[in-house]
């Protein structure tokens, strides 16, 4: 179980997030907010890029930031930027991942193999990634993810650049880690989070606003589908404001 | 170590090997007394004799027979003069000087050149001189003749730094010699063009010190530009982000440390090996000169700390390494403050001018006084220091923190 526990977090004056309080355990989590709402400084922080100023992050009853290695040895991770080294092939990009994560390299070389058949490169595991166009890349970084069987599983924009028919594959993928993984997604795109997630998490005004299963929220803010009740949440603010 | 390997893999690709070896090929050609032979070269064959017949070290009863060589050649370049000029009145070696003194219009020789040979023969007479001197019939025993000249010039003048020394102080011994002491010793040599010419010395007149001097500025190119992308690379391509969330990744400065240094060791070596090729089999040849050792050694003791030749070798090459290391660690360090290839190759760039600059003037010190003081360590490596610490305190503010945790 992942815990998150009155996490805050300000870049100088500005205040990013407030009093942020989640559990996630296994399953599909959506995270779905406007620009600038935090989801991304809240994903850094759930991967250790970031600490938070207040509160903490406990995996399994433990801080986080105390368990370090222990902890990022279990957590996978696509980046809403994913980076890569151009000159690498599929396959020695993740074998380095792999390596970073201290997989053993047997076991590295046969995960990789599957994981990109998985992801539909296997026919190009071995050439160079800068020959590769954005949606080939994202799929590495989706692989890439994966590489070191994490029990969490953060995708922070992840299908941008796929065409429909990958975004489908992605999201099965997606479906079948949620049974046994506590797979985190953040993306704009309504219809990812719809068909896949479990629960969705809203962050307004700094705090997390809603954090409920889809039907739950559809109820509350009185909508017809998601995107009606995102609306309805974020737009109303807006017509105030305007 | 498999991290470390795969980032060593990373910059240790053919292509980069390829522009070393081309970047190196191109500085060896753009400097041709790499690979042309020294004027200087005979020199060391003198050395070499003498230390075959009389050791490591001359003592007063060898430098004795010294002096009667040489007294012996005179008198033999004597009779040469006497019978190619001794029908214009040039009759040995002295007269050969004084005409050289008057070509030169040295007032005194001049005026007694000219009362005995005329002053509008002076010119033709001297070149005469010269033509049979060191063109003609006494060549060899010419060359032979300066050679020892030389070295027994040298050998006096260590003398008369001694006697001016005992004169003060009964007791003195060449233990006594201050540092100021060897060092004007060792000006006056030089100013002579001696090149520290004795039976010990031999890395001056190789040039290996002015040869390997410019072959190092290529050494800390190459070095200083290697740590430049490591990091600065992390930071354009965006593998930080993933590097850092991973189990090892917080660990991975350190690695790619490892691995700047690993390859700025292993072009070190290529690059030395060119030099060593092209420089020793092509150039000097030095290779008899090896077992020489480089200390001024003066009736019977040792000025300076014994080394040979080859040993003068390793130092320096193993200065030059240290000191490229310490750039790539530099220049590693103000990559990862940097925020791109231009800030980082702007400070890599006078960082490598100046880590240069400083080692050929520091160079002059090392080999006026071999002093292995505390001195000349911190002077070389401080200026490397001074660049790391202003760029982190002029850049701490894009430190990230939150990564290093």
């Amino acid at each position: 179980m992942l815990e998150i526990k009155n996490v805050s977090k300000a870049f100088k004056d500005f205040t990013v997030l407030e009093d942020i309080n989640l559990t996630f355990e296994n399953g599909v989590y959506g995270m779905l907010s406007p620009n600038g709402a935090g989801k991304t400084t809240l994903i850094k922080m759930i991967v250790t890029l970031l600490m938070p100023d207040e509160g903490e992050i406990l995996w399994n009853g433990e801080n986080i930031s105390i368990l370090g290695g222990r902890y990022r040895e279990v957590v996978g991770y696509l980046p809403q930027k994913f980076g890569y080294y151009r000159d690498d092939t599929p396959t020695q990009f993740l074998t380095y991942i792999a390596a970073l994560n201290g997989v053993d390299s047997d076991v590295a070389k046969e995960r990789c193999g599957k994981l990109l058949e998985r992801v539909g490169l296997g026919d190009v595991k071995n050439k160079k990634m800068k020959k590769f166009s954005g949606g080939m890349v994202q799929r590495v970084g989706i692989a890439n993810a994966l590489m070191n069987d994490p029990k969490i599983v953060i995708f922070d924009e992840p299908t941008a650049g796929l065409d429909p028919m990958e975004r489908v594959r992605f999201r099965n993928i997606l479906a079948e880690l949620g049974k046994t993984k506590i797979v985190i997604l953040s993306t704009h795109i309504v219809s990812d989070i719809e068909n896949i997630a479990n629960t969705v998490v809203m962050i307004k005004d700094h705090r997390v606003h809603i954090c409920d299963t889809i039907d739950n929220i559809l109820r509350q803010t009185n909508a017809d589908n998601l995107e009606s009740a995102f609306m309805n949440v974020y737009e109303a603010d807006t017509l105030i404001n305007s | 170590m498999k991290i470390l390997f795969f980032e060593i893999r990373r910059y240790l690709r053919p292509v980069t090997l390829a522009i070393v070896c081309v970047l190196t090929g191109f500085w060896i050609l753009m400097h041709n007394s790499y690979y042309t032979k020294s004027p200087y070269r005979d020199w060391g064959l003198l050395s070499v004799e003498y230390q075959k017949r009389f050791g490591n070290v001359i003592d007063v009863d060898e430098f004795e027979i010294i002096k009667q060589d040489y007294a012996d050649l005179c008198a033999e370049i004597d009779r040469a003069f006497e019978k190619y000029m001794g029908e214009y009145d040039v009759h040995s070696l002295d007269d050969f000087r004084l005409l050289e003194n008057a070509s030169f219009h040295i007032e005194e020789d001049y005026r007694t050149a000219a009362e005995r040979w005329g002053s509008e023969n002076i010119e033709e007479l001297y070149q005469k001189c010269l033509d049979i001197y060191f063109d003609g019939p006494m060549e060899t025993q010419s060359d032979r003749e300066q050679k020892i000249g030389y070295f027994i010039y040298d050998f006096e003048s260590l003398d008369e730094a001694a006697e001016a020394a005992r004169a003060n102080d009964p007791d003195w011994g060449y233990d006594k010699l201050t540092d100021y002491q060897k060092n004007r010793i060792l000006e006056d040599c030089q100013r002579h063009e001696l090149s520290i010419i004795s039976v010990l010395s031999s890395y001056s007149y190789t040039e290996f010190r002015d040869g390997f001097k410019q072959y190092s500025v290529l050494i800390y190119i190459i070095c200083a530009f290697i740590g430049v992308p490591f990091l600065v690379n992390n930071k354009v391509t965006g593998t930080q982000t993933i590097q850092f969330a991973s189990k090892r990744g917080k660990n991975i400065l350190k690695n790619q440390l490892g691995a700047a240094l690993t390859v700025s060791a292993i072009f070190n070596i290529i690059i030395d090996a060119f030099f060593y090729i092209v420089y020793f089999y092509n150039g000097d040849e030095i290779h008899y000169l090896l077992n020489c050792p480089i200390n001024v050694g003066a009736a019977g003791n040792q000025l300076w700390i014994n080394m040979t030749y080859f040993q003068y070798v390793l130092l320096i090459f193993a200065k030059v390494m240290l000191l490229s290391l310490a750039l790539t660690c530099a220049i590693f360090i103000v990559s990862y403050f940097s925020k791109n290839y231009i800030v980082a190759t702007a400070i890599a760039v006078p960082s490598f001018m100046l880590v240069s600059t400083l080692s050929e003037h520091l160079d002059y010190h090392f080999n006026l006084v071999f002093n292995y003081a505390w001195e000349y360590p911190l002077m070389l490596f401080a200026p490397i220091a001074a660049i790391v610490a202003v760029t982190i305190i002029v850049m701490r503010r894009t430190w990230r923190t939150d990564y290093l945790y």
